[in-house]
């Protein structure tokens, strides 16, 4: 098997390539002997030497043991330059090294990472990449003339993993790499290690004849820059590789509050693209910038349903009394999604205005729509609905009382349980019930000790749903002397 | 004109009040007519066109990941007609031919069929992407399709690592996309109920909660199996170390399988954690921050893992031996009071009348869901952020991957959420990333 072979050429390797000090450290009889755990194949035992070996690290390395990773570093080492220790061993080994492996580990890394053994040798790399210092950066850039192009990839990131500023020149030169592949990563590397130098070094290349793919990395990459100029973001914005970098331009842009919001608000408003209007929409309306909410708004007149539906979304940004009344008129005139999200927004934004289409969808609407105002019903800052509510429940029309018997399941009304108790013995047996309905869900201790009283004085059905009722609540939070009394009826 | 401008010159006075309520019950769209009179304008100008012009463009996504969790996002997706599924990716031909033939006798068609999730994003008309993949390949999946400008739904936890959930918030913040976690508890009744009456302070001052997570067994090392020729087993490993073939070690199974290793997620930490963390976020008010201790079982010879917020409430994980509550999934302990909240619309509250509570106009209500997935798609066409948006499901995610950070190195951490750091414990802090396997770099 090919496998065994280079695991056996491995081990021999690895015995040559790893020097280290003969010197024993504190972990050195403990990492041999988790070491030599490896070689029992039974799984719960490799388990159990893979979590040995990760305790005693994490022991070594804890935050009061001074030099502990230099010491476990050492010992580490030592037992990944024994013939004997077994590939598996080595691999954990390597794993640990890549958490806590100090600089003196780079140099018996680096030999490693050049082995015939792909696992063993990414392990080192990945340990490598770990270790803070000069050594490892310049040994992974030693490395890289020797890789093939999915070595140099790794290489690459690697050093974007390091963030290692050292290595911007030499990515820039990567940028016009004759392999698209290590070119892109070059440019994603640019991105990650960041600052001044990497920015414009990705600005120079851009425009330059990159290809597609290439460009759309760069674009990437540029974009990530907090201190990109606005020149920049602007070309990618007009002539972007992808739809997706064009977008984010657009919304970079937007978000600077700069002139240049409102030239680009216009453009991102007037695209054929549905995303592009969306951002537009969304960012001119999140701006806070009175010029861009205007002429988002301004548009309004022309939009279509799904730009209304971004549109009722953003509605939050701008003044109250504005969202509410294009709240309220996409409401009149949308389906019954709009109405939906209409309905979140009123409850957040509305004002007595918003009464009056709340109660109807309440009474009238959808079971969806129906859920949704009465969300918004309970949520109105509007004292003008609990006096609208209360001179419902005193109008004796039929309707009105039992609608806003319904309301008071949801909505909060200072004296509105007391309201409801008198109804429970009201000669209009649906006001009654409708009293009960509502105060089935929102009664507590004293409201049960009320209606057992209530229940009392009271004949047929009525007694009979009260009755029921008690029954059903007083179990749960009922006081003990009610329980008992409502267990005797 | 500028069409707000006329909206601004509507009437903003409490007309409303001087109506008679009958007349206004009775026909309140009349009443609305009037109150806006002045300013209404016909449907066909304000560009509705009549009824039904709503938000109505299909939406095409793709699924990724077909193990056991993408089978209710499946069914769901292809039971609605605002949605249009028109690609499957998986690493198993085995799962994507299933896949398949659940769409063609669902919808009478086939759709495309992926082995690399890149083929997926290459595509321009897939607007969005549910990714139902193992944890580890979340982050990795989710940037790239942001940054090919689609929306996400992805399971929970949303990432496997603290770094891989900064680069997620980052990118999503920078692409705007919509990207909705998949921690559904929020988008239950009863849940959010809890939440609200902690948030409100009708327990009083939180002091202790109790979360129930359950266990799975130790990992192991599966002797090595052969590779079935259906899967392509490297790309499922994917960024995480290699390790030899076993179908234990892949199976999606809620008892273990893939979720018992620390390789591929948090264990039960990532599991039901990052569920009921997330609601014990929410209810505190939390979801922008997070605690700052978390210290292991075994620790001082505590018999529980816990982590604590800056004010000393202290979160525990299980019930420890004195079982009050034990039903319950979560159980909040205020000085007031009890809320105590389970899946099942299981909500029970001490004093028991409290669950009767209705909210006072000034309380903060809680962001309202009854549908997860609707509740995404809604957010897809409105772009507004969803009830487990991106920095949620970072945050909660934290929290997951700190409790298994100081579980496996067997020591209390200390984290700062603001600078969002491991304070003090440089080796600890390397965990908040993993080395990942070649070619799987992030991003790269």
């Amino acid at each position: 098997m090919k496998l065994d072979l280079i695991r056996k050429c491995a081990v021999g390797a690895l015995a040559a390539a790893i020097s280290v000090s003969s010197f024993a450290g504190e972990y050195r009889e403990e990492v041999l002997s988790i070491a030599k755990e490896f070689e029992n194949s039974d799984p719960d035992a490799q388990y159990t030497a893979r979590r040995n070996l990760e305790i005693l690290v994490s022991a070594a390395t804890a935050p009061e043991k001074s030099g502990g990773a230099a010491e476990i570093t050492g010992d580490l080492l030592y037992a990944l330059s024994q013939p004997e220790s077994s590939r598996e061993a080595k691999k954990y080994i390597l794993r640990q090294l890549a958490r806590v492996g100090t600089s003196k580990a780079v140099a018996p890394l680096a030999k490693l990472m050049m082995e015939e053994d792909a696992l063993l040798a990414e392990n080192a790399r990945k340990a490598i990449e770990s270790i803070k210092g000069n050594k490892a950066a310049n040994a992974l850039k030693k490395a890289y003339s020797k890789m093939d192009e999915s070595g140099k990839k790794d290489i690459i990131r690697s050093l974007a993993h390091r963030g290692e500023s050292s290595s911007i020149g030499f990515l820039g030169k990567e940028l016009n790499s004759d392999s698209d592949v290590v070119a892109s990563v070059a440019a994603w590397a640019l991105g990650e290690i960041g600052g001044a130098k990497a920015l414009n070094t990705l600005k120079a290349a851009y425009g330059s004849g990159l290809s597609k793919g290439v460009a759309g990395v760069v674009e990437r990459s540029l974009l990530s820059h907090s201190s990109i100029d606005a020149d920049t973001i602007a070309d990618i914005f007009e002539s972007g590789s992808s739809i997706s970098t064009r977008r984010a331009a657009l919304r970079e842009l937007i978000g600077r509050k700069d002139d240049r919001a409102l030239e680009v608000l216009e453009a991102g408003l007037e695209s054929d693209d549905l995303d592009m209007r969306s951002i537009a929409i969304e960012s001119g309306l999140a701006s806070g910038v009175d010029d861009c909410q205007s002429l988002v708004l301004d548009r309004a007149i022309q939009m279509s349903g799904d730009d209304l539906a971004v549109l009722l979304a953003g509605l939050r940004n701008v003044r109250p009394e504005t969202a509410e009344t294009i709240g309220l008129q996409i409401f009149e005139n949308g389906d019954e999604a709009l109405q939906l999200n209409t309905l979140e927004l009123l409850g957040e934004v509305g004002s007595v205005r918003s009464i009056g289409a709340l109660l109807r969808t309440f009474d009238e609407g959808s079971r969806a729509l129906k859920i949704k105002a009465s969300l918004a019903l309970a949520q109105l800052d509007s004292p003008a609905l609990n006096d609208w509510l209360n001179d419902m429940l005193s109008s004796g029309v039929e309707k009105d009382v039992l609608l806003a018997q319904e309301v008071l399941a949801y909505r909060n009304v200072p004296g509105a349980k007391e309201r409801l108790l008198e109804f429970v013995s009201h000669e209009n047996a649906d006001f009654s019930k409708g009293a009960l309905k509502t105060l089935s869900v929102i009664a507590d201790e004293s409201d049960l000790d009320q209606l057992y009283s209530i229940s009392r004085k009271s004949t047929g059905e009525t007694e009979r749903l009260i009755i029921s009722l008690l029954k059903k609540l007083a179990p749960e939070f009922g006081s003990e002397s009610l329980k008992s009394r409502v267990e005797a009826l | 004109m500028l069409l707000y401008a006329l909206f601004l010159d509507s009437n903003t006075q409490p007309v409303m009040k001087k109506i008679s309520r009958r007349t206004a019950l009775k026909s309140s769209l009349k009443t609305a007519a009037a109150i806006s009179a002045p300013i209404f304008l016909p449907s066909s100008v304000l560009g509705l066109g009549g009824k039904n012009t709503g938000p109505n463009s299909r939406i095409n996504i793709g699924l990724i990941g077909h193990g056991k969790i993408m089978h209710g996002h499946r069914k769901y997706h292809l039971g609605r007609d605002s949605v249009e599924v028109v690609a499957l990716c998986d690493v198993d031909s085995r799962k994507l031919d299933a896949a398949l033939a659940e769409v063609k006798e669902t919808k009478g068609r086939g759709c495309d069929t992926y082995e690399y999730y890149e083929d997926v994003m290459a595509r321009s008309d897939v607007d969005a992407v549910v990714v139902g993949t193992p944890d580890h390949w979340h982050a990795q999946i989710s940037i790239e399709a942001m940054k090919n400008g689609k929306d996400v739904y992805v399971e929970k936890p949303m990432t496997l690592t603290i770094e891989e959930g900064k680069v997620m918030r980052e990118t999503c913040e920078r692409y705007g996309n919509i990207l909705q976690v998949g921690s559904q508890q929020r988008s239950n009744g009863a849940f959010r109920k809890a939440a609200e009456l902690v948030l409100n302070g009708y327990i009083g001052k939180v002091h202790t909660i109790h979360a129930r997570l359950g266990a799975f067994p130790e990992p192991t090392q599966y002797k090595e199996e052969p590779i079935p020729p259906e899967l392509n087993y490297d790309r499922w490993l994917g960024p995480a170390p290699w390790e030899p073939y076993n179908f234990e070690r892949i199976k999606g199974d809620y008892g273990g399988g893939w979720r018992r290793f620390w390789d591929y997620g948090s264990r039960k930490n990532g599991d039901w954690g990052a569920h009921h963390y997330d609601i014990i976020q929410w209810a505190l008010g939390r979801d922008d921050t997070g605690p700052v201790e978390f210290v292991p079982k075994g620790y001082k010879g505590g018999t529980e893992q816990y982590y604590v917020y800056e004010d000393g409430t202290k979160i525990i994980r299980g019930y420890g031996r004195q079982g009050s509550g034990r039903e319950h999934m979560i159980h909040f302990y205020g000085e007031e009071g009890e809320v105590m909240v389970s899946r099942g619309d299981k909500l029970d509250t001490k004093v028991a009348s409290l669950k009767n509570m209705v909210l006072k106009p000034g309380d903060t209500r809680l962001y309202e869901s009854s549908d997860h997935r609707a509740d995404w798609l809604n957010s897809i066409r409105t772009r507004k952020q969803p009830i487990c948006h991106v920095e949620i499901g970072h945050r909660t995610a934290t929290i997951c991957h700190l409790s298994g950070i100081s579980e496996r190195l067997k020591r209390p951490l200390r984290w700062d959420p603001v600078k969002e750091t491991i304070v003090g414990d440089a080796e600890a802090a390397k965990w908040m990333s993993r080395p990942r396997r070649a070619p799987y770099g992030l991003l790269g």
